[in-house]
């Protein structure tokens, strides 16, 4: 179970080598990590990845919005945004991703995009008081990363990017529990779904016609959301843009 | 004058005109220009199209082929997509989809009472109605006020399915869409709202006014003694959500109902299937009433069709399996078949989904006139509107159309490719809007397969969802009272057509 440890930010910033928080390998299949994030030392928000079975979620329980992905048949995956403030849901086929140029990279799901990094980065210690997470520390794409990577669990504990002058750090420091990792998938089934094939016909719906005008249904690589509750972009881009 | 007399004397006028013609052609054109192929093929043509007669006739059968959201400039791309896939093309371009062969078109208005540009509710029930309603609207009057059930009655249209069936016709409706979407229920199904097509999108008033879900009116109070046919996605629909389905979708009815159980109980020699390997094993001859929902929703792109978990029969297979079925009726039958997924590829800005959707309903057109007896049987494909789809450039003939615009070089194809004013190649396939528009500069297009699957084409204005477009679409008949398809017409004409022509009953001419 959870294993906390150093709780100071500003220690963690001085030396990202270090571990917080340390937790074990959950005994179940519905678990997930809570991480806090911070642009330059300022506390942004807060990011959730939930397990449940095969499927990954990706949430921002700040503002209601998060991604699940369905992944229990590797080669017809599925995929839905949320909405929880408007109890929404927005459904995507296998044949809705494929038209959209999604290319699913479980792997970069089920890590924050980390999993398909680690290989180009290069791999240090076991982290301080967290002997189950390894260091490694490197440049892609003109980004410098930190990372504390949990072997276990297959993601970061830390990461940490700098790119010109910015520094973005995603630090987990929450286990989530199975009730509540339950909670949150059983609720989203109860959101009133809309496939998103039907989106372009649903124009007068005002929800809907508000995600079709800003975009937010784009065919971006869903992967995670950033300190402001937008979407980033997929591996190598952890420092990059919002879509 | 009896019949054929009648054809011998249209057969005479018809050689004369065309003796008349070549002998004045001989006088003032030069022989490079009669003995052109160019020429020579198009006289041909138009001597066959001068003996051309009218079918005049009653059409004891009517077929209403729509693609959904499938414009002229879809047609012209599915087109040049189908013939450059052909063994000794000659670019592609001069391919015809099957049905433009077909001796009548014109072409039709879409708006809708409110709206320039419409969506598939207002205008399919403009088709089987006759009359044009307010958009999201099924088979009601524009009287009545959008998603408000109680202001809809009283105000319920009658459709060209439902004549079918008062006339002791068989009838169906097949799409590729969910056989609850706005099209095919336009045929079968009132509402107010094309949304409520499961209890579960009802609202408090809709369900204490009583109005029913789209797929409740489909198996519970069906138009006459019930479709013969219905075959399509939305199976989801029809299942209580306690349950999950052969391909792990989870049922939408708040109801407990299970409508799929319903069907078998309700309907004489019934059988529901949801995947290829059932539809196949259905027995024409001892079924009457055939339901397959082979998706939770809609069922697959037809570029994705052979992944599909539990298999999916095509548009053609269905349209002939229904055919051999609806056949059976001796006072003949109205069928509707919607290829309706050539809107949604182009709604998530994917062409090649869209024209490989396109080519699967040419080929159920002409599945279905393989089968049918065109003297007793109007053909009609049509659309229900179009979308913001170009073809842009001036690429050369035979030039993929998936690709690149590359310019003529004299008789090749420049190996480079035209640029834009930004310095960077662009496709001759694009969007108006779409999720395909970036905010900021364009994407160098070199390095990449345009013509991959998965390409999406750049637009120019970023909307999360292509949208529909207003200009007109073609309408293609062959058969009894296709002739009365010519020129420019209003697209709630198509209705009449189809009452006069197949006697419907639902206005004397």
């Amino acid at each position: 179970m959870l294993r906390s440890l150093l709780t100071a930010t500003s220690l963690l910033l001085a030396l990202p080598a270090a571990a917080s928080f340390c937790p074990d390998q959950p005994a179940t299949g519905s678990w997930g990590l809570s991480y806090q994030l911070d642009n330059n030392g300022q506390r942004s928000g807060t990011l959730e990845i939930l397990r449940h079975g095969s499927d990954t979620a990706l949430y921002n329980p700040d503002r209601q919005i998060g991604e699940w992905w369905v992944l229990a048949d590797s080669k017809r995956p599925r995929f839905h945004r949320l909405f929880g403030e408007q109890q929404r849901r927005i459904d995507y086929t296998t044949g809705d991703l494929r038209a959209l140029g999604v290319n699913v990279n479980i792997d970069s799901i089920e890590s924050f995009a980390m999993a398909p990094l680690l290989s180009h980065l290069k791999a240090g210690d076991a982290v301080a008081d967290c002997p189950a997470a390894r260091h490694y520390s490197g440049e892609i794409n003109g980004s410098h990363y930190e990372v504390n990577w949990h072997s276990a669990l297959k993601l970061p504990l830390l990461l940490e990017t700098r790119k010109a002058g910015q520094v973005r750090r995603w630090q987990a420091n929450a286990l989530i529990n199975e009730p509540t990792v339950n909670q949150r998938f059983g609720q989203w089934l109860d959101f009133q779904p809309t496939d998103f094939a039907d989106i372009g016909d649903m124009e007068t719906d005002p929800f809907l016609a508000k995600l079709i005008t800003q975009g937010f249904i784009e065919h971006a690589h869903p992967t995670a959301y950033n300190s402001d509750g937008t979407v980033i972009s997929s591996e190598g881009d952890h420092a990059g843009h919002g879509h | 004058m009896n019949r054929t007399s009648q054809i011998l004397t249209v057969l005479a006028k018809a050689v004369a005109s065309a003796l008349l013609a070549s002998a004045a052609q001989a006088a003032v054109l030069p022989a490079h220009q009669t003995s052109s192929s160019w020429y020579t093929s198009a006289a041909s043509d138009i001597s066959a199209k001068a003996m051309t007669t009218p079918r005049t006739g009653t059409a004891k059968n009517v077929i209403l082929f729509v693609g959904d959201g499938m414009g002229v400039s879809t047609l012209t791309a599915a087109r040049i997509y189908q013939g450059q896939k052909k063994a000794g093309n000659q670019g592609g371009e001069e391919n015809r989809l099957s049905f433009e062969t077909f001796p009548y078109s014109a072409l039709s208005k879409t708006y809708s009472v409110n709206q320039q540009t419409p969506d598939s509710a207002p205008t399919m029930t403009a088709m089987v109605t006759g009359v044009k309603t307010e958009d999201g609207m099924i088979s009601v009057s524009a009287d009545s006020i959008r998603a408000n059930c109680e202001s809809s009655k009283g105000n319920e249209l009658v459709s060209a399915l439902e004549l079918a069936e008062a006339k002791g016709k068989a009838t169906g409706v097949i799409s590729t869409a969910r056989v609850t979407h706005a099209t095919p229920a336009a045929t079968y199904a009132k509402s107010p709202e094309r949304n409520w097509e499961a209890d579960s999108n009802l609202t408090a008033e809709a369900k204490a006014n009583g109005c029913h879900d789209i797929a409740y009116q489909l198996v519970m109070t069906p138009p006459g003694d019930g479709l013969e046919v219905a075959l399509g996605g939305g199976r989801s629909y029809f299942l209580p959500n306690t349950t999950t389905d052969g391909e792990g979708t989870k049922g939408r009815r708040k109801d407990d109902m299970d409508l799929t159980s319903q069907w078998t109980t309700r309907f004489t020699n019934a059988a529901y299937v949801w995947n290829a390997e059932q539809f196949a094993a259905v027995d024409v001859a001892t079924t009457d009433h055939l339901l397959g929902l082979f998706e939770g929703s809609h069922m697959q792109y037809e570029a994705d069709r052979a992944d599909d978990l539990g298999g999916e029969p095509s548009l053609a297979e269905m349209t002939s399996k229904a055919l051999d079925l609806l056949a059976k009726n001796q006072n003949g039958y109205f069928l509707m078949v919607e290829a309706g997924r050539i809107d949604h590829a182009h709604h998530a800005g994917n062409a090649v989904r869209a024209l490989a959707d396109t080519v699967a309903l040419s080929d159920a057109v002409a599945a279905a006139v393989a089968k049918v007896n065109l003297d007793e049987t109007l053909i009609i494909v049509t659309a229900d509107h179009s979308h913001v789809f170009t073809i842009a450039g001036y690429p050369a003939r035979g030039n993929p159309i998936l690709g690149l615009v590359h310019d003529p070089d004299d008789t090749e194809i420049r190996p480079t490719p035209s640029l834009a004013a930004d310095g960077l190649p662009y496709t001759t396939l694009g969007y108006t809007n779409g999720p395909g528009a970036k905010n900021g500069p364009r994407a160098d297009l070199s390095v990449i397969d345009t013509a991959g699957l998965d390409f999406m084409q750049q637009a120019q204005v970023p909307l999360g969802s292509e949208t529909h477009a207003g200009e007109d679409v073609a309408i293609y008949a062959i058969g009894p009272g296709a002739h009365l398809f010519q020129g420019s017409v209003e697209q709630h004409q198509i209705f009449h057509v189809i009452n006069q022509a197949g006697d419907l009953g639902g206005t004397k001419y």
